[in-house]
């Protein structure tokens, strides 16, 4: 389920922010925040995305480069969140 | 929890490495060692340079330097566990050092209550209101409600370091952001050069921990000397700029000049990027890796991009605590609703702290029109950017690549047009009132090809710097080697040290040593040493004071230490006057006795009828003759008179006696009257009219400010009718008009005063004193000097004065340059030196016999 987390964050970062960048240079490991690819507003619109796509709800403070400096983090970020409102509906 | 893990595990890791290596002396990191002593070395340089320099104040290049270098290779030398309590006991220190035991001891305290009160063990809601009243008790104390134990020293340095540092520690406490241990606590607020840097960037703190050590530490220590080289250089422009290029809003009649104006006092934002970039150097020396601030904000090609760059720590407090938590409250929002509420509500919290952070540095709000408008302004311009950047402009690149000429040139244009608003908006903010401003704008008259000029000019100017930082290589690939990303700093380091030192400037030649000798000294500008000279630096309550060194000055002021009409050494007069000196007073005044004979000069006691075959000269003037903040017998009037009577009485005359009739803050015109109402009962035989060479701009000054009617000089009136000035009319619009008239109102002035002295027959001399120990006024003298000869005084131009004093304090204070005993005595001697070169015509009666000027050349 990460992966395709990954893969779906992955193709947003492209299509929105990258367009025309090669693919295969972003990595899930590419430091996206410090490496200058994303910036505070890019972050608030990828925000904007991920809690209407995945149904979840992502607090200010989250948005900080321990979570959204990787795809990785921000996958298990989202992940996180899925699973706790999953275990809230139960 | 996971980051606070992370960051005490990478330090203790690095820690254990570090503590290996310095255990082992016996194999030795030469590569290491090479790298250590190139740092000490570099650092050791720009050490001396800043004090060459005298850069910013004694505080920080006398105290806190010297403790950032022998701090520097102490806490290099420490195992790695104890080099941030190193760091806080070095912080500590510099504290003491600056603030000295009381206040040292009050602010530490302080601060501790009050980081304490964070780790209450109650909700956190309830730490908050308990901070919120300790707050409201500082803010009483700093109000007067009650009277502090301590100093007015420490409030700046106190709010700097608790004021925007609370709020995020809380937020990061509340959120459970960062390592929350109590040395990463203390270390992060009592940060070393915060103690001499009130105005300090808003350091995160879970940066500051995030960034601790988290890259090689030799390199983390040479980005460090790289950004204070470039504070350093940044603070060398603005001296620059401040000295050459600035000028006051009622020089401002044109194009260029309403440009020099805007422009210049924009750049002086760069005093604040040096300071920041010295600050930031600073911590990295003690392994904080801190991002870099105000990185070439004159190149934003957008205002988002402009915030970012001008100031990412404020841009970061200010989302992290205000704009995000905003925007993610907005849910259920559209996103460019949410944004543009969120972005408003940024600049309504960045308008509110920035006049919180005037009180606590200054004592009283700040609410100024400007300052309403321009925030406005710019959150209006921040949230068309934004928006428009959500949904158009959010483009990144993976790979860096070289820009085409194309995106350069777009680029340019789109900075330019952010330097040319900012430009215009800053210049609205640092206008003391709406209405000035538009008066200012208005007075400039515009020729819109001067305009299309000065718009190409900047936009070459700013091509060419995007060109540069567009193709610079280094941008494009990894970071260099340690020694080649160190040898450009450790050059220039050098280079500048050379250029600092005299014995190397002179060889430039001697335009290039002296502009050197000018940039080495810390002086004000021209506007500004008017302003201080004229006692008005009360009034600096705007905005623009936040780069003014005059204001600087003015905190150190006294409360207590007053221009002279301000103290009840004076009593109203119901003419044009306005006031003069008590008789017979006994007080003190500026820190020292202050008394006044019974016909109210500040001299000693003389009979109104001059003593037989005396030499009476009287003495006109404003304080520098008067000679505040020194005792009545340091004063060059006491001296001269003194001397006089020591080598010539019982010559041709029997006695000699200077009657000092000058009172500080009189003008020109002030002193006619006074001479005509006082000074010729006393019979002198000789007027000495004491000059400075701000006579013009003071008698200017005073009388915009005063009403028309209560001139009492019908030849004045006439004048200022003839140059168009109404009652009504803003006082800038009045100033363009009646500045080409200064001339004639000194001229005529100066005229009445030598046909008022013919009746009596009293020998009118004039004699101009400096102001400064730089002949920067001397145009100015020569021309008064024009005017007193024309008007028929003998006229002695002395504003070299100074001269054989070049390099030595002369004022009575920082904030108050009138001068010193020492600069009294040369003052003294000067005017000695001038009445013996000039005996066939002030005839004083000297023996013929040369005399040796002991005094003079022992000064």
């Amino acid at each position: 389920m990460i992966e395709a987390t990954k893969t779906t964050v992955r193709d947003y970062i492209l299509r929105e922010f990258l367009p025309g960048e090669n693919p295969a240079v972003l990595t899930d490991l590419t430091p996206l925040v410090t490496g200058g690819i994303l910036n505070s507003l890019a972050i608030l619109k990828l925000v904007d995305f991920l809690e209407e796509k995945f149904g979840i709800e992502i607090e200010a403070h989250e948005t900080d480069l321990e979570h959204f400096n990787t795809i990785t983090n921000i996958a298990a970020l989202v992940h996180t969140k899925i699973v706790k409102s999953e275990q809230a509906g139960q | 929890m996971e980051l606070s893990a992370k960051v005490d595990n990478q330090v203790s890791q690095l820690g254990r490495s570090l503590t290996l290596s310095w255990l082992k002396p016996i194999v030795p990191d030469w590569q290491g060692l090479l790298k250590f002593l190139g740092i000490a070395v570099q650092l050791y340089l720009l050490v001396f340079i800043m004090r060459m320099l005298h850069l910013e104040h004694n505080a920080f290049h006398g105290k806190v330097m010297p403790l950032v270098f022998y701090g520097f290779i102490i806490h290099h030398l420490l195992p790695c566990p104890y080099r941030l309590v190193f760091f806080l006991f070095l912080s500590l220190a510099g504290i003491l050092s600056v603030l000295g035991l009381a206040d040292s001891a009050w602010l530490v305290g302080i601060s501790l209550l009050l980081i304490g009160i964070c780790h209450l063990p109650i909700p956190f809601w309830g730490r908050v209101a308990i901070l919120l009243i300790a707050g409201g008790a500082l803010t009483a104390t700093r109000f007067g409600y009650f009277p502090a134990p301590w100093t007015k020293a420490i409030w700046p340095i106190l709010a700097s370091m608790l004021m925007f540092r609370l709020i995020i520690y809380l937020y990061d406490l509340k959120h459970n952001k960062a390592p929350m241990g109590m040395m990463h606590t203390l270390a992060y607020f009592f940060l070393l050069p915060n103690v001499a840097c009130p105005l300090f960037p808003v350091v995160d703190y879970r940066t500051f921990c995030r960034t601790y050590y988290d890259e090689d530490e030799y390199r983390i220590y040479q980005t460090g000397l790289k950004w204070m080289l470039w504070g350093v250089i940044h603070l060398l422009i603005y001296r620059y700029i401040n000295y050459y290029w600035i000028i006051s809003p009622d020089k401002v009649h044109n194009t260029s000049t309403l440009v020099q104006y805007m422009v210049s006092n924009y750049l002086l934002i760069i005093r604040l990027s040096g300071q920041y970039h010295l600050i930031v150097g600073i911590l990295h020396l003690f392994g904080f890796n801190l991002p870099r601030i105000m990185d070439l904000y004159f190149l934003s090609t957008g205002f988002t991009d402009y915030l970012r760059r001008v100031n990412v720590y404020w841009k970061d407090f200010i989302q992290k605590v205000f704009h995000h938590p905003a925007y993610f409250r907005m849910r259920n929002f559209r996103s460019a609703t949410k944004l543009a509420l969120a972005t408003v509500w940024g600049f309504v919290a960045t308008w509110f702290l920035h006049s919180y952070q005037w009180f606590w540095i200054q004592g009283s709000f700040l609410l100024s029109g400007p300052d309403v408008l321009f925030w406005l302004s710019l959150a209006l311009l921040v949230v068309i950017n934004s928006l428009y950047e959500v949904k158009h402009g959010l483009k990144f690149v993976l790979v860096k690549r070289a820009a085409t000429l194309g995106e350069i040139a777009a680029k340019t244009l789109r900075a330019t047009g952010i330097f040319v608003v900012m430009t215009i908006l800053w210049s609205m903010w640092i206008s003391l009132s709406l209405s000035e401003w538009f008066s200012l704008l208005s007075a400039a008259e515009v020729a819109w090809q001067d305009v299309a000029i000065t718009l190409l000019a900047m936009t070459a100017v700013i091509g060419a710097a995007m060109f540069v930082y567009e193709k610079w290589p280094a941008r494009m690939v990894a970071p260099p080697a340690f020694f080649r990303f160190a040898t450009p700093t450790a050059v220039a380091i050098l280079v500048l040290y050379l250029l600092v030192q005299p014995a190397y400037a002179f060889r430039l030649g001697t335009q290039a040593s002296d502009l050197i000798a000018a940039l080495r000294m810390d002086r004000l500008n021209e506007p500004d040493a008017a302003l201080l000279e004229r006692g008005y630096y009360e009034k600096l309550n705007n905005v623009h004071a936040f780069n003014s060194q005059l204001w600087e000055l003015y905190m150190q002021k006294p409360d207590d230490w007053k221009p002279l009409h301000e103290t009840n050494a004076v009593r109203k007069t119901d003419d044009f006057r306005r006031y003069e000196l008590v008789p017979e007073l006994d007080g003190s005044l500026k820190d020292v006795p202050f008394k006044t004979n019974r016909w109210g000069m500040r001299d000693d006691d003389y009979e109104q009828t001059p003593p037989p075959n005396a030499y009476r000269i009287a003495m006109i003037g404003g304080s520098i003759a008067q000679g505040p903040g020194v005792v009545h017998e340091e004063t060059f009037e006491y001296l001269l008179e003194q001397r006089l009577n020591r080598e010539h009485a019982g010559g041709q005359y029997a006695k000699y006696e200077i009657l000092n009739f000058s009172v500080g803050g009189y003008n020109i015109l002030q002193q006619l009257t006074a001479l005509e109402k006082n000074v010729f009962d006393f019979k002198p035989d000789a007027l000495f009219c004491m000059s400075v060479t701000r006579d013009e701009m003071r008698t200017f000054n005073f009388l915009l400010e005063t009403p028309f009617e209560t001139i009492p000089y019908e030849d004045v009136r006439e004048i200022i009718r003839r140059a168009g000035v109404t009652e009504k009319m803003r006082i800038n619009k009045a100033a363009r008009l009646l500045k080409p008239y200064n001339d004639e109102i000194m001229s005529w002035t100066y005229n009445r005063i030598v046909q008022s002295c013919k009746p009596h027959g009293v020998l009118p001399v004039w004699i101009c004193l400096p102001l400064e120990p730089e002949k920067y006024d001397s145009t100015q003298a020569a021309d008064l000097r024009r005017l007193a000869q024309q008007a028929g005084f003998i006229a002695l131009n002395l504003i070299d004065a100074y001269d054989s004093a070049k390099g030595t304090y002369l004022w009575i204070a920082p904030w108050d340059r009138h001068p010193n005993a020492k600069a009294h005595r040369l003052i003294a001697n000067r005017i000695y030196e001038a009445l013996r070169e000039n005996q066939d015509k002030i005839p004083l009666g000297f023996s013929a016999k040369t005399q040796t000027i002991v005094e003079s050349k022992s000064e």
